[in-house]
């Protein structure tokens, strides 16, 4: 079928390379996900503690005309219900670092990672900042926290967020993560590998991404995806945690980066991974001929259309002692 | 001054945070390093030391501080770290004018100290800090990626 004759009711048109990749995949419902690409995703926030109790923060924006609930996979998360036309992101509270604006599923894998105050922690590819500032805001300020992306360009709002959310315990690099491993090996405690992706699972913030796909960019995004994911788990302290995360349902950006890892790194063990209330769905076990490992089954992954929010995949890993 | 400050360059710029704002030993607990534009940023210990392994290092730290002619202005940041601190050249603002300020729009506040610079609050919230003109009125020294409105007014990049 081609990209002009699809019949789906959401009335965005998909390529036919999206659309071929959609019907392969066995627990797709193509209308409900191409419906949820067609819909914003819902205005979500998260409370700096960096800056002020999480209460006077609440008390702060109910004065000022915001309404909002809790969100229960993360601990600082909220979903905005009503409040000024202006919106958040220009609201004086973002200004000032009080809240930072994020996606709902986004908040996701620092709350899986856990990082403690005082500790080392690598966020190897950083920028924007989002989940960079929620891993300090976990640390309380404490500890190492190093923050890298390789692009000059993404770095400028990885600086500006972490500055606007007052993290004092940060260094910031600009490297190519793959050769992280080279001088930081057995340096972390923790390492978030929020991987870049073909960002499948984003569609209603970025409809660009659905006409950029095709199977060919996602094997060669694979393709660093499992060299970044290597370098991480090479910077990991025997006995720490790794959290690999995409915004993509892509399995070859998922389940084969991380049954590569567990190939390659006999000591690498999945522990299991817990939406806390956001409806999830089992990670495929194999696809397009491939197998994927056993333990695949831990890892947390979730369509846009499950959660009318991001579509992510996250892997928790541990390293033996 | 310029890369991590010693001791004694610590204890100029504290001097400085004394006199202006009335904070003591702001950097008592902080490793401080003036970087380009003579911006302060401070960090711990550790994490100084950590970064000497790393490579294409691009900043360490939280930015608190512009140095100027034995001046110094604070960052939104450093007045917010430095809260429970500061004592003195401060303006209270009603909503509306932190609105404004964040706005970038210049304040005119009466009985205002003769300080080229003072901190502003609203509440409990500290807003950074603004430069007093001749004119008597208040700059708000907000980077424009931060002002809540653009094009009011061009607001002095910190």
């Amino acid at each position: 079928m081609s990209a002009c004759t699809w019949s789906g009711q959401s009335g965005i048109n998909p390529s036919d390379d999206l659309l071929d990749f959609l019907r392969r995949l066995p627990d797709m419902d193509i209308d409900a996900y191409l419906e949820a690409a067609s819909k914003p995703l819902p205005e979500c926030f998260r409370i700096n503690t960096l800056k002020l109790p999480e209460e006077r923060v609440k008390n702060l924006l109910k004065d000022r005309g915001w309404s909002f609930v809790k969100i229960p996979w993360a601990r600082f998360g909220y979903k905005l219900m009503s409040g000024p036309e202006s919106g958040l992101g220009r609201s004086m509270e973002h200004m000032l670092g009080l809240i930072y604006v994020q996606g709902p599923v986004s908040m996701l894998p620092a709350e899986v990672l856990e990082p403690k105050p005082g500790t080392a922690v690598l966020d190897l590819c950083a920028s924007p900042g989002s989940k960079s500032t929620q891993l300090a805001q976990l640390m309380n300020n404490e500890g190492i926290l190093v923050c890298n992306d390789i692009s000059a360009t993404r770095i400028k709002p990885l600086v500006a967020n972490l500055q606007r959310c007052g993290v004092i315990n940060v260094i910031i690099v600009q490297s190519d993560g793959r050769l992280f491993r080279n001088w930081c090996k057995e340096q972390f405690d923790n390492v978030l590998v929020d991987a870049p992706c073909s960002s499948l699972g984003i569609l209603s913030k970025d409809w660009s991404a659905a006409n950029r796909y095709s199977e060919k960019l996602s094997r060669r995004i694979s393709r660093l995806q499992q060299s970044l994911l290597i370098s991480a788990y090479d910077c990991l302290k025997p006995g720490g945690l790794l959290v690999y995360s995409t915004c993509t349902i892509h399995p070859l950006e998922n389940e084969w980066v991380v049954t590569h890892l567990l190939d390659e790194r006999s000591d690498a063990k999945l522990l299991p991974v817990s939406g806390n209330g956001l409806k999830s769905r089992k990670p495929l076990e194999e696809w397009a001929g491939v197998k994927f490992s056993s333990e695949i089954k831990n890892c947390f992954k979730c369509y846009p259309h499950d959660n009318d929010a991001e579509g992510f995949f996250i892997a928790k890993i541990k390293k033996e002692m | 001054m310029k890369g991590v400050l010693t001791e004694e360059e610590k204890k100029k710029v504290e001097e400085l945070l004394e006199n202006q704002y009335g904070i003591s030993n702001a950097l008592k607990n902080y490793v401080a390093i003036v970087s380009g534009e003579n911006r302060i940023r401070i960090t711990h210990k550790d994490v100084l030391e950590f970064s000497w392994k790393l490579k294409g290092v691009v900043n360490i730290g939280l930015y608190i501080a512009k140095l100027a002619e034995n001046e110094v202005s604070l960052s939104i940041e450093g007045t917010q770290l430095f809260s429970g601190l500061i004592r003195k050249n401060i303006i209270n603002l009603t909503i509306d004018e932190a609105e404004k300020w964040m706005r970038g729009e210049t304040l005119r506040i009466e009985n205002v100290s003769n300080s080229r610079y003072v901190v502003a609050k609203f509440d409990d919230i500290f807003l950074g800090t603004g430069r007093v003109g001749k004119d008597g009125l208040i700059y708000p020294q907000i980077p424009k990626n931060r002002l809540t409105a653009q094009n009011l007014r061009s607001a002095e990049n910190l």
